[in-house]
């Protein structure tokens, strides 16, 4: 095409801006429905997904943790309403129902609340006896118990033991519960000790003496005498350091019981050991290291 | 790495040979197991806790602590059909001492958790105003006084006189839960019965001649 001078040229120039636009317009909507359509697709097929795999997600833990994988790589946030899009078809949008997210089309929106309202439920009500400390074992033995009232009964049918399967609590779930109660500021933390974790849920950091301490009663079943921890924990600690941090497991911090018929079986001790000077006299028992099998 | 054990147990005629915690021969952390005696009762865990015999010196552990033993005692005491505790007794009760432990709830400690229980009515000194011998209340004397009544109505005996001895004792109670209920306990539940216009006393001379007659 010839570019000629003159008025015509102006005109000819208006026409051909006028065909781009419309071409480009026409190129990058079909490009967007086609985006539209190809996300829609990717989304019924998500959830058909996970509608088809619900029982997977909800009862096998590694597929739990996997499919939230895969939910945070694509920038999911399945607790998230997915159907704030209007546009939804309307095959999807019985499914997505009230918006609830992914999760809420699998219930797992209330696994995970559920989860976490058990697991407060249990570290409060168990406050008292182990002063706020408790060992992650412990506590997923507690709330697969809260769930499932009938394990109790220590029947081996095979019904029950796979109902016992179905719920298996991981470490995972334990996080990411705790997670959740993070902006409440209630100090739930779990705690890696040695081998072992222990979840304390009052706010209060334990120190090194203390996880010093942990770490050698979750090997002797949560007993501690001075005898072991002269032994056992080198270099040495002194008689003094040995006795203010048993005091201090007892009195300050409610995590330890103590046990005075260990020396003198006939003879009552009135002890209250507010004094911090004063010696411990018995055996200290960490409770949350204390494998009770009921 | 040795740890001395936990436990030194010694085994007795009253537990089954099973049912003993973890003894010389298990590992460092056999979890604490619920014992069951030749009666069909099952101690819980915690009771083969030695620290469970000792009265904690942290308030609220010893509150928790406390908490469960007036449970276990009540328990204890309704399953044995046990209504007096003596703590002056030489024969220690079965639920205050764990022989497999070595672990006994030592008088004063017995002292305090039965004051707890006389606080929240679980309990009572008798007679009042010592500290050493108790009833158990495992059902409140209301409680049998109600029970007593209803046996009474059950049976048309509420136009006749009864003695205590034939309430407790008699032929016709042999099957019933208040069958040789002591008498102090006896006492309380008709008591409770005059308060609700319920039952009269009638005083004999004597403990022999007491009688009752239920309206």
């Amino acid at each position: 095409m010839r570019k000629g001078p003159g008025i015509s040229a102006l005109s000819r120039h208006t026409t051909y801006s006028n065909h781009y636009n419309n071409l480009s317009n026409s190129i990058s909507s079909k490009n967007l429905k086609d985006l539209t359509e190809s996300f829609e697709n990717f989304k019924f097929l998500l959830i058909e997904f996970s509608i088809k795999h619900k029982k997977d997600i909800r009862s096998d833990p590694g597929f739990r943790f996997q499919f939230q994988k895969l939910c945070s790589i694509l920038g999911i946030d399945p607790l998230l309403s997915s159907s704030s899009s209007s546009s939804s078809s309307s095959k999807n949008e019985g499914v997505v129902g009230g918006g609830g997210g992914i999760w809420n089309i699998l219930g797992i929106n209330e696994f995970e609340y559920e989860l976490t309202v058990q697991l407060v439920d249990i570290c409060v009500s168990t406050r008292n006896v182990n002063g706020g400390l408790i060992s992650l074992d412990d506590l997923i033995k507690r709330i697969e118990r809260l769930r499932n009232p009938q394990i109790r009964n220590k029947s081996t049918s095979q019904q029950q033991q796979q109902q016992q399967q179905q719920t298996t609590i991981t470490i995972e779930d334990i996080k990411r519960c705790i997670k959740i109660l993070e902006p409440l500021k209630s100090g739930y933390k779990l705690n890696k000790i040695g081998l072992n974790y222990y979840l304390t849920s009052i706010p209060k950091e334990l120190n090194t003496d203390q996880s010093i301490l942990l770490n050698l009663a979750s090997i002797s079943n949560g007993k501690l005498t001075k005898k072991l921890i002269s032994q056992h924990i080198k270099p040495n600690w002194s008689n003094q350091r040995i006795n203010l941090n048993l005091i201090d497991c007892l009195m300050t911090q409610g995590l330890a019981w103590i046990d005075e018929q260990s020396i003198t079986t006939n003879q009552y001790i009135e002890n209250d050991y507010t004094d911090l000077n004063k010696d411990i006299q018995g055996d200290i028992w960490i409770i949350a290291a204390t494998n009770f099998e009921d | 790495m040795s740890i001395s054990q936990p436990f030194s147990s010694s085994a007795t005629s009253k537990v089954q040979p099973n049912d003993i915690p973890s003894g010389g021969t298990g590992g460092i952390n056999t979890p604490l197991r619920p014992i069951k005696n030749d009666r069909g009762f099952e101690f819980p865990a915690i009771w083969s806790f030695p620290p469970f015999f000792t009265l904690q010196p942290n308030p609220s552990t010893l509150s928790h602590q406390l908490e469960l033993w007036r449970a276990l005692t009540l328990k204890w005491s309704k399953h044995h059909r046990v209504f007096e505790v003596n703590i002056e007794s030489e024969q220690i009760h079965e639920v205050f001492e764990n022989k497999y432990i070595k672990r006994k709830l030592l008088p004063p400690s017995m002292k305090k958790l039965l004051l707890e229980m006389s606080k929240n009515g679980e309990a009572a000194p008798d007679p009042p105003k010592q500290d050493n011998r108790f009833l158990i209340y495992w059902k409140k004397p209301d409680e049998w006084g109600d029970l007593i009544y209803t046996w009474i109505m059950d049976n048309g005996l509420n136009s006749s006189i009864m003695t205590f001895y034939e309430i407790t004792d008699g032929d016709l109670s042999h099957t019933t839960e208040f069958y040789e209920l002591p008498i102090p306990i006896l006492r309380k539940a008709l008591e409770s019965l005059v308060k609700r216009g319920k039952a009269q006393l009638l005083e004999g001379k004597g403990e022999i001649g007491q009688g009752v007659r239920f309206l």
